[in-house]
C-alpha cells in the first residue's frame, strides 16, 4: 500500500506579499538618451557607496541600463560621481 | 573635407586659474578647432565646483563645456594638445546630435575672431565666496538698479 499523502504545508494557503510590477522610467518617459551631465538623475541610480544599481533592482531596460551605465561610467571619469565607498568617505557623495 | 560631426568636449581645469587663463584657454581651443575647419556652436564656463575624488591631489575643478562642429579626423589631435596642458585635469569628448549648421561663417573666411557665445553658468550655490563672475553680475544688477533712480532725480 502506498501512501502518497502530500504534507500539510503543501495545502496551506502560501503566503504572497503584495507584488509591485517594477518598469523601465526611461521607457514610461519615453527618453532619447541619457546623459552623464544629469547628475540628479544618474545618482538615483547608484547606491550611498557610489555602486551602480543592478537592473533587477532598479527595473530598468537592458537597453537603458546600458546606457545608464555608460553615463555613470563618464561622470566618474569627469569627477563628477565617485567611484568608490573610500572616495564617498573621504569627500562626500 | 569630411562631412561635420556635432561633439561635446567636457574640459575640468584647474582651480586656480583667473578669468584671463580661462579666456586665453578658450580662445586657444577655438583657434584650434577653427585651424582643423570646425566650428564652435556654445561655450559653457561653470564655477569651481568639488570634485568627487581628488585628481592630482587638487579637490576642486572648473568645468569648461565646448560644443563643437568637425571632421572626424583633428579630435584626436586636440585631445592630445590637451593631455599636454597641464592646467587640464580631465577632458571627454563625446559625440551628440547634430548641431544645426552656422549661418554665414563658411562665406567668410577672414582672420576675424569666430562667432561665439560665452555663456557665463551661475550654479545656485557658488562654492567660492570670491567668485569673479558673481562679483561681475552683481555690479551688473547694481548699475541697472541705478540708473532709473538717476533719471527721477533729475525730473
Amino acid at each position: 500500500m502506498s501512501n502518497h499523502t502530500r504534507p500539510s504545508t503543501y495545502k496551506k494557503k502560501q503566503r504572497r506579499r503584495p507584488f509591485r510590477r517594477k518598469y523601465c522610467i526611461f521607457c514610461a518617459e519615453k527618453a532619447k538618451g541619457i546623459d552623464y551631465k544629469q547628475l540628479d538623475l544618474i545618482r538615483q541610480f547608484t547606491d550611498d557607496r557610489g555602486k551602480m544599481i543592478p537592473r533587477r533592482k532598479a527595473g530598468t531596460c537592458a537597453k537603458h541600463q546600458r546606457q545608464l551605465a555608460l553615463a555613470i561610467k563618464r561622470a566618474r571619469f569627469l569627477a563628477l560621481l565617485p567611484y568608490d565607498a573610500e572616495h564617498v568617505r573621504i569627500y562626500g557623495r | 573635407m569630411g562631412k561635420l560631426r556635432s561633439y561635446e568636449l567636457y574640459v575640468v581645469l584647474r582651480p586656480e586659474l583667473d578669468e584671463e587663463a580661462i579666456q586665453a584657454f578658450t580662445d586657444h581651443l577655438t583657434q584650434l578647432v577653427t585651424d582643423h575647419q570646425g566650428s564652435v556652436a556654445s561655450i559653457q564656463v561653470k564655477n569651481v565646483r568639488k570634485l568627487a575624488y581628488a585628481i592630482e591631489k587638487t579637490l576642486e575643478g572648473r568645468d569648461i563645456i565646448l560644443q563643437l562642429r568637425l571632421p572626424p579626423g583633428p579630435t584626436k589631435e586636440i585631445e592630445r594638445l590637451l593631455q599636454l596642458n597641464e592646467t587640464v585635469l580631465r577632458y571627454l569628448t563625446t559625440r551628440i546630435p547634430d548641431l544645426p549648421e552656422p549661418e554665414e561663417e563658411e562665406t567668410t573666411s577672414d582672420d576675424s575672431s569666430p562667432a561665439k557665445e560665452i555663456e557665463e553658468v551661475v550654479e545656485e550655490e557658488p562654492t567660492s565666496p570670491d567668485a569673479p563672475e558673481a562679483a561681475i553680475e552683481t555690479e551688473a544688477v547694481d548699475s541697472a538698479l541705478e540708473e532709473p533712480e538717476e533719471e527721477e532725480i533729475q525730473q
